[in-house]
């Protein structure tokens, strides 16, 4: 519970902190228990007016002014509010009222025209000339201004002057028109006293309790010793529904170090995060803060010119289209307040103080709002799956582990059945075809923007259910393999069309096995699964960093599996010594599913195979690499099969597999989808592809080989794992990008194909050797397209219109990596920025990025198939070359 | 005429720790002795006072008003109803339900702060009303406190109106306002007549010169409120009432505890107070040693007890009532009667006299007929100085009686008062002194 004064302390400090949607779901607790604070909705108002929510502030201000109709801020207030939403000749009424409470003359040119006599009637009022201050309201009233104020000066100018009945009389009449405003109510409740309607007359003033449950207006009207005062509460106080987020606390910290009002302080004021509309300037944000009892120390700000306190975090350096910041923001250097100085040492104090509480320090890019984990599915495609009855089995688990994920620090959770319309008025949101994956993308989409009203955002999304259930999206296959479409998940994780970029992480549990399910769901939400940010102790993290920094050696690893096939070892020991020693990497050939040693499997926290899959068939396998000595091997030997996962319920924690068709669940099962049996065996997170995925067969890695890299470097900072998988995506586009420029066909489908089967927040297998934990992190700015290559339309340039020493260049190297490969069919074309998509699909295309001529002139792609024979299968394999114009192999890229 | 005394009530303990079959047969005796037709229980919402002790109420023809002084919003209709039901099986009539609604320590401070207050009390108490209805209880409005945060007549008549416009007219038939009926430190004539005599009072603020609904005439002012809600008059049932102790008054003569309390008894049976007036509980029987109403017990022990326990007994047995002279027509105050025949060791210590005298300042003589007159009358000096009929006689001309044994030694606030004898002489009226 929190009192009134500690209220507007953390709003005050959550507005410095930078943290409006701290600062809103305050004042929204307090304003639960007391709707009538008028001081608390002005604050509101002011946070509103931050984060450019005008309309609602606008509205919050009006009820402010007619509930009060002398409260002089929230008129300067919305002055502005007004000409934040393009109203400036309301905003110019209001102006000139605040003026003209303020003893200020209002500007003729801007001022109504019964702003002077208003403006005049204050004077007179206050100079207790009743006479003219009668005469002058009744000019203003004249006028008819659609205001409150105007009668209440009318009113207590024939009051002042004798005139109790006409008094009376307007301020009826005033109050049949503005039946808020509380001073009429209080003048009228004394009218109806000495009427003998006591019971009319109690009833109003309980009413200006309950819109003014401080009693300002009663002790303005009434004066202070009025005899009502036992109506008015002694003690107040709310709930508080969420914890105090640590830049809020370095606030209150700060102002708790010291009490000294001085000027050198007056600096901390809150970021004004919008333009003035005619200078480009930030609009000086002339309300400061009351100054509150000693402890608190809030100075009153005399300067409005604001400084966003840079804060620094240690995660990596975004690349600059990562780091995209759209048109100029405003922020701009050469106008900082010249007391810059004091300014850095304050923030060097507030460093310094975080790290004794060892907060996390936000990134600028971040985004502020709370993170709200989702759960999502379809009720009726549940219901039809799995009937009425066990329907609510499964939405009891699913809202266990909604109730789970309410209890992580700085978290929210919602359940949402995309067809219910019970689980969507709650947001304003209507209910979406469940077979239509783009309106349920459109939907998360329209959710995240209802939840910012109230100061959150989606932060991790778990889909329930497989592709009957919630559909995946089919995106078009950027490669020219056989793969039509390509089912993702990625779009679901994206505001906008640009689903190579998610903005938050996603998981799904796709099985059809309604006890798997409850059960995966039970496991998530067991205590034990989920991982709050706990500060680490200040000992402990000086221990980690030593550790970390001289003695990485002595860190505690989780124990991992690596399984590769032989033909890709190298590219594989580079993946996997991210998370194990890659001696210990296990190669098939030689090892095959019938001498796998199962208990390493069994004891491993994480694991990572990179294996050949198959469409149609349930192993994982293995491949001869044909430049070993062994050629008596099996080509591809049956690495790992369904049933080797023996129902121990000891699967890996982490399973990151490179295998095409890994993660392909549309009509399979725990017998025929090694991904889902993990699933069933105990996995946390299995993270697989789709389709056909590519790799390289030596460093440097590529596509999937470079997605694990990076997912396991992620993990190993400690991030959930959804958000590993997140990161790793946008960090291999970034990488890319910086390599050639653009991703390519294997690098998109790298991106969208790969998914995860998990809680997205899982981080259970974390070790305790990590210096800090992580949290989800979305940003404020993203890029709006990717630069994508289209290698698929175009004419098929076949080998003989090849220049004769280009092709017996890549034939040379497809022998050397591929020998089995050197007489696969070969399709070459050109490849190109943007696309028109004729003739084809492609995601350029659908994402409208539209050609240019001048992009990769002459760059080509090379793609190679090649139907295998291995006894009871076909193995088709392909391999990708891309070649600049003058012939030099700029990527090499073989599927899995 | 109402029955003899058949208004008269107490208040038992304050607490719902004392309903077993011991106490019940410790108190019963002293009940009677009393003259208690009505005594209210304090109990609680979760568990029902024992049968046993209400029935043997009931047959000691002492009628139990039930009161459960719970916050507002605390219970509901279907958690108290089984209690409802229960109380009526075993003959319970009366059954109070929320305490005292119009002061803010009664609700959650935010749920007191939102607007139509009156509305959502009747949305709590409407059901628990028809509830009582239901089971053949009294549907019975809680007592309000008088003045209280949110005036109390204002909400009276606000509730009223709140259940006539409901379309609950049936309830109405039934309904009984429960009432406090102080007299807090005022005359017992504060507020008599109501709003129409009072024309100028205002909730919260009342004039010099002008009384309200805070005093023993409460039933006028919640009659009026009543009648101009509902337009027709309603029985009030007095869950507490009487003076309280002063301390002031310890010591010398009757106490005004004692005599505040034996004048309102009497104003029950001269119908000062009036018939829809249905009983009046004094506060409180007794208590527990540490609980902060301690003071207000009439009773430490069943032994030991104020001097208003005998005041009291002595009226309850005074045979053949008559219409007693109403007091407010006595033309003295305060007769101190000075046995005849007096030698100077009758009374041993005039000094304490004289203090008493100062203090009282009453009319002093000789003269029975004398002291007739005066509302309350002290016999003075050793207790064979009086004739045994001299204060029969006074009791029938309407006098409050006390002694006053001017030995230092049993003057004590729980002292027994002593019998005198005396001549009863007509002697001519002497001059009114002081």
């Amino acid at each position: 519970m929190i009192d009134r004064n500690t209220c507007i302390q953390l709003i005050h400090a959550a507005r410095i902190a930078n943290r409006g949607d701290f600062a809103r779901v305050v004042a929204a607790d307090w304003l639960a228990s007391w709707p009538g604070d008028l001081r608390i909705q002005f604050l509101l108002a002011q946070v509103e007016f931050d984060h450019q929510l005008f309309e609602p502030a606008t509205v919050r201000l009006m009820t402010i002014i007619n509930a009060d109709p002398e409260y002089v801020e929230a008129y300067t207030l919305l002055a502005k509010t007004l000409e934040g939403s393009k109203h400036p000749s309301r905003a110019h009424v209001f102006a000139a009222v605040a003026r003209s409470l303020q003893g200020r003359a209002p500007k003729q040119e801007q001022s109504p025209s019964w702003g002077i006599s208003l403006h005049q009637a204050i004077i007179a009022l206050r100079a207790r000339d009743y006479a003219l201050a009668e005469s002058e309201a009744n000019t203003a009233l004249s006028y008819d201004p659609n205001l409150a104020l105007p009668s209440l000066i009318a009113v207590q100018a024939m009051l002042g002057s004798g005139s109790r009945d006409a008094a009376l009389a307007l301020a009826r009449e005033a109050h049949d028109r503005w039946s808020e405003c509380i001073a009429f109510k209080l003048l009228l409740a004394e009218d109806l006293f000495a009427c003998g309607q006591t019971s009319r007359g109690v009833e109003y003033v309980h009413q200006a309790v309950a819109e003014d449950p401080i009693g300002e207006v009663a002790a303005r009207i009434l004066g202070v010793d009025h005899p009502y005062r036992n109506l008015w509460p002694d003690n107040m106080q709310s709930d508080l529904s969420r914890p105090i987020p640590a830049e809020v606390a370095i606030v209150l910290g700060k102002n708790r170090l010291s009490d000294s009002t001085s000027s050198a302080k007056t600096v901390l004021t809150s970021k004004a995060k919008h333009n003035d509309s005619a200078s480009g300037k930030p609009i000086a944000d002339s309300e400061g803060f009351e100054p509150e009892s000693s402890g608190a120390g809030f100075v009153r700000s005399s300067d409005p010119t604001v400084q966003e306190i840079e804060k620094e975090d240690d995660f990596p350096t975004p690349e600059p289209w990562e780091a995209f910041r759209g048109p100029d923001s405003g922020d701009n250097d050469a106008d900082l307040d010249p007391a810059i100085d004091t300014l850095i040492d304050v923030h060097e104090e507030f460093e310094r103080l975080a790290d004794q509480i060892n907060a996390r320090r936000p990134s600028r890019n971040e985004d502020g709002r709370v993170p709200v984990y989702i759960v999502l599915s379809s009720r009726t495609h549940l219901i039809q799956a799995f009937g009425a009855d066990r329907f609510y089995r499964l939405d009891d688990a699913i809202m266990s582990l909604v109730e789970a994920n309410r209890l992580r620090l700085g978290w929210q959770s919602y359940h949402l059945y995309i067809d219910d319309p019970k689980s969507l008025s709650t947001f304003g949101l209507l209910p979406a075809d469940p077979a239509n994956a783009w309106q349920i993308k459109l939907r998360l989409a329209e959710l995240d923007q209802s939840l910012a009203r109230r100061g959150e955002m989606i932060g991790a999304v778990l889909i329930i259910g497989g592709h009957q259930i919630i559909p995946f999206h089919m995106l078009p296959n950027p490669t020219a393999d056989d793969d039509d479409a390509i089912p993702s998940d990625n779009p679901y994780a994206t505001t906008d069309e640009n689903y190579f970029a998610p903005e938050w992480p996603i998981g799904r549990y796709p099985s059809a096995d309604l006890d798997l399910l409850i059960k995966l769901l039970h496991n998530a939400a067991d205590e034990g699964h989920l991982k709050p940010d706990q500060p680490v102790k200040p000992l402990m993290r000086m221990y980690l960093w030593i550790i970390d920094h001289f003695f990485p050696f002595l860190r505690k690893r989780p124990r991992s599996l690596g399984y590769s096939a032989d033909i890709w070892r190298k590219s594989s020991m580079v993946v996997y010594r991210t998370i194990g020693d890659p001696r210990s990497l296990i190669t098939s050939p030689p090892v095959e599913a019938d001498a796998f040693p199962l208990p390493g499997i069994q004891t491993a926290r994480l694991s990572y195979f990179n294996l050949h899959g198959l469409e149609d068939a349930p192993e994982w396998f293995g491949q001869r690499d044909p430049l070993s000595s062994d050629n008596e091997a099996e080509e591809f030997p049956v690495a790992l099969r369904p049933q080797d996962l023996l129902n121990s319920g000891h699967s890996p924690d982490v399973v990151f597999s490179e295998a095409c068709y890994g993660a392909n669940v549309i009509g399979k099962s725990t017998d025929d989808a090694l991904c889902l049996k993990f699933l069933a065996e105990g996995s946390q997170a299995v993270i697989g592809s789709t389709k056909i995925s590519y790799g390289s067969v030596t460093p440097p890695i590529i596509a999937a080989d470079l997605l694990g890299a990076r997912f396991w470097e992620n993990l190993n900072l400690g991030l959930p794992v959804g958000e590993a998988l997140r990161r790793a995506k946008l960090s291999v586009a970034s990488e890319m990008h910086r390599r050639q420029g653009f991703l390519d066909g294997e690098d998109q489908k790298t991106i969208i194909s790969f998914i995860l089967y998990g809680d997205p927040l899982s981080c259970s297998f974390q070790g305790i050797n990590h210096s800090r934990s992580k949290t989800v992190i979305r940003s404020l700015s993203r890029p709006k397209h990717m630069k994508t290559a289209c290698a698929l339309n175009g004419p098929d340039l076949n080998q003989e219109n090849l220049n004769p020493d280009l092709l017996v260049k890549v034939k040379t190297i497809m022998s050397s990596y591929l020998p089995g490969m050197a007489d696969a069919q070969c399709h070459i074309h050109a490849q190109h920025c943007g696309c028109d998509g004729i003739n084809h699909t492609c995601p350029t295309h659908q994402l409208d990025i539209k050609p240019t001529s001048t992009e990769m002139n002459g760059t080509l792609v090379a793609t190679f198939t090649k139907n295998i024979d291995d006894g009871m299968r076909q193995h088709r394999r392909y391999a990708r070359m891309t070649l600049d114009s003058n012939g030099k192999v700029l990527k090499f890229a073989v599927s899995r | 005429m109402a029955a003899l005394h058949s208004r008269l009530g107490y208040y038992y303990y304050p607490d719902d720790l004392h309903y077993t079959q011991a106490e019940l047969a410790d108190w019963l005796p002293v009940l009677k002795s009393l003259g208690a037709r009505w005594l209210t229980l304090h109990a609680s919402p979760d568990r029902a006072i024992p049968e046993l002790f209400l029935r043997g109420l009931l047959e000691a023809d002492i009628e139990p008003i039930i009161h459960i002084p719970c916050d507002v919003g605390s219970i509901d209709a279907d958690q108290i109803s089984p209690l409802l039901g229960c109380y009526a099986s075993w003959g319970i009539h009366y059954v109070v339900i929320f305490d005292r609604p119009n002061l803010r320590k009664k609700w959650d401070s935010n749920e007191w702060c939102r607007t139509q207050l009156v509305e959502r009390f009747v949305d709590y108490i409407l059901p628990i009303l028809e509830a009582q209805q239901k089971v053949g209880l009294k549907p019975i409005f809680p007592p309000l406190e008088p003045g209280g945060d949110y005036w109390d007549t204002a909400f009276l008549q606000a509730a009223l109106s709140s259940i006539i416009r409901r379309g609950r007219q049936p309830l109405l038939q039934d309904l009984i306002v429960g009432i406090y009926a102080w007299p807090f430190d005022k005359p017992l004539d504060w507020g008599a007549g109501g709003p129409d005599c009072w024309p100028e009072a205002r909730p919260y603020h009342t004039p010099e010169g002008c009384q309200d609904q805070r005093g023993l005439h409460i039933f006028d002012w919640y009659s009026s409120a009543i009648d101009q809600a509902i337009h027709h008059p309603l029985p009030l049932l007095v869950v507490a009432g009487g003076a309280l102790p002063e301390n002031s008054e310890a010591g010398l003569g009757m106490d005004k505890h004692t005599e505040r309390n034996i004048s309102i008894a009497r104003m029950l049976e001269d119908e000062s107070i009036p018939g829809n007036v249905l009983n009046y509980c004094f506060y409180c029987l007794s208590s527990v040693s540490n609980a902060p109403d301690r003071d207000c017990s009439w009773f430490r022990t069943i032994e030991d007890y104020r001097p208003v326990v005998q005041a009291m007994r002595n009226f309850v047995q005074l045979p053949n009532m008559q219409p007693y002279p109403n007091q407010m027509d006595k033309p003295l105050q305060h007769y101190v009667l000075l046995p005849k025949g007096m030698d100077p060791e009758a009374i041993s210590n005039w000094t304490v006299i004289g203090d008493f005298i100062q203090e009282t300042r009453p009319v002093i003589g000789f003269s029975s007929a004398e002291a007739k007159l005066a509302a309350r009358v002290t016999l003075i000096g050793n207790p064979h100085a009086f004739a045994d009929s001299i204060e029969e006689e006074l009791n029938l001309a309407g006098c409050i009686v006390s002694h006053l044994d001017v030995d230092p030694s049993i003057n004590s606030d729980f002292d027994k008062s002593l019998a005198f004898e005396g001549e009863l002489e007509n002697l001519p009226v002497g001059e009114a002194h002081g």
